[in-house]
């Protein structure tokens, strides 16, 4: 008998997943690479670097930075010889990756460079799990077209010296500020409307549905007529933002650099510029012709070059690679709501989880690993 | 063809180098299989460096993603 319920129990979810495309109008959502600007904070334009605006990237930071210090405070409030509650869960992971680092870069360098890799993993993994609280890139703003772009004059706020005016950089395609939302079971948007009327333009505009009291839905795409509006949510995941990112990704690279320098000294930047073959073959080391010593040394200026490539393409990877997870999760948890309203989502959810904290924990073991592969030297005779 | 379309299909070529990432884990995730049918003890060591190679096997499908991604939104 209840192999029969069970068959039916599977049989009416599917039967709801598949009604719900038809019964729920979700729209497609608008998707962007560069975050969205918050509509009403202002323009800073930063002497010698040029305009800065507050976006929902950096306050879903914010809100992260927050979150960690609530849980260290809670974490380290009543501190025990035997852990329980909060300061457990902060002792595992310290052990775990004061443990990963004893074994890849040894127990002098830990107590230097251990804090950094928490805080790299405590962030990371901190800003991916809480994208996934519900109302993240669904609350928002539905700004008309003149109030979503921040270089409007009213928002401007110049800082002493005139600043390096850069080119917003900003194409054709990507000038739509905006992020779709979903209204599924699992929320419903506050919003608030700015003067104005949207064009149809380049922008996805949804059209404002008063409906629901005091909220505003955005429940669907304008059409062409229509009075449409913008939607930015108030935040979205940190790590979609390839600023972030980089910015990780740099940090990383300079304290790599400064280990190898620490270690090795002047013999870390040998490398990547081979020069210290030079002196034995100008001596005419014993018993290596010099034909072969020249040709060993010109080899190691290649590889050498080569290193200095890889380096650099290590920035490129460390952030693209966390970058394309989350926005691609981003992406999937976007989409799929709008072809299948009703539970399709939650694997996927699932999947987040999980990716969202491999991603931190690849992020941090990479660095201890990068780490430990520039202590070594490539000793050749 | 217009521009778009191009855009399109340059992104869903872009995707065709999933391929090799996709193989290259799962031979990773073999070699995983091998090792701890061998010898069980030693997985959680074992785990820690898959997930590394599946990671870096990985990070070249994203490199495809981030083309395709280029091409559709900021092209």
């Amino acid at each position: 008998m209840t192999r029969n319920r069970a068959i039916l129990v599977v049989v009416v979810v599917f039967a709801m997943m598949i009604g719900s495309a038809f019964l729920f109008r979700v729209p497609l959502p608008h998707i962007q690479l560069p975050a969205e600007w918050i509509p009403g904070t202002p323009l800073i334009h930063i002497p010698l670097i040029g305009p800065f605006y507050i976006t929902n990237t950096v306050i879903a930071i914010l809100t992260t930075d927050l979150l960690l210090l609530v849980l260290a405070f809670l974490a380290t409030r009543n501190l025990s010889m035997v852990p329980s509650g909060m300061q457990n869960v902060f002792e595992m992971i310290i052990e775990m990756w004061h443990g990963l680092s004893v074994d890849m870069i040894g127990e002098e360098r830990t107590k230097r460079w251990l804090p950094l890799v928490l805080t790299i993993f405590l962030l990371v993994i901190g800003s991916n799990w809480v994208e996934l609280i519900p109302g993240y890139d669904t609350i928002g703003v539905l700004c008309a077209e003149e109030a979503c772009r921040p270089e409007s004059e009213e928002h401007q706020v110049r800082l002493g010296v005139p600043a390096v005016a850069f080119a917003q950089g900003d194409d054709s395609g990507a000038d739509a500020l905006g992020a779709g939302d979903e209204t599924s079971e699992l929320g419903v948007e506050a919003a608030v409307e700015g003067e104005g009327e949207g064009a149809a333009g380049e922008a996805t505009l949804f059209v404002a549905d008063r409906s629901m009291g005091p909220f505003v839905l955005a429940t669907r795409r304008a059409e062409p007529g229509e009075e449409g509006y913008e939607f930015v949510p108030f935040f979205r995941v940190a790590a979609s933002d390839l600023n972030f990112t980089l910015a990780l990704a740099l940090i990383v690279f300079v304290a790599i650099e400064i280990v190898g320098f620490k270690a090795l000294g002047l013999r870390y930047a040998d490398k990547f510029i081979a020069v210290s073959w030079i002196p034995g073959f100008i001596r005419g080391k014993g018993g290596h012709s010099r034909i072969g010593l020249l040709a060993n040394g010109l080899l190691a200026v290649l590889v050498g070059i080569l290193e200095v490539i890889s380096e650099l393409a290590r920035i490129i990877s460390f952030s693209f690679r966390l970058f394309g997870n989350m926005f691609a999760g981003q992406i999937l948890l976007f989409v799929i709501p709008f072809l299948i309203p009703f539970l399709a989502v939650v694997p996927v959810y699932g999947l987040e989880l999980f990716v969202g904290a491999i991603q931190a924990f690849v992020f941090a073991i990479l660095t201890l690993a990068f780490m430990s592969a520039a202590l070594i030297t490539h000793e050749e005779h | 063809m217009t521009p778009e379309a191009a855009k399109f299909i340059g992104a869903g070529l872009a995707m065709v180098g999933t391929f090799g990432p996709g193989i290259g884990i799962g031979i990773v995730v073999n070699g995983m299989l091998n090792a701890q049918g061998r010898n069980p003890e030693a997985s959680g060591e074992l785990f820690t460096n898959m997930i590394l190679g599946i990671v870096f096997a990985e990070s070249v499908a994203i490199y495809a993603l981030v083309v395709a991604l280029i091409l559709i939104f900021a092209v």
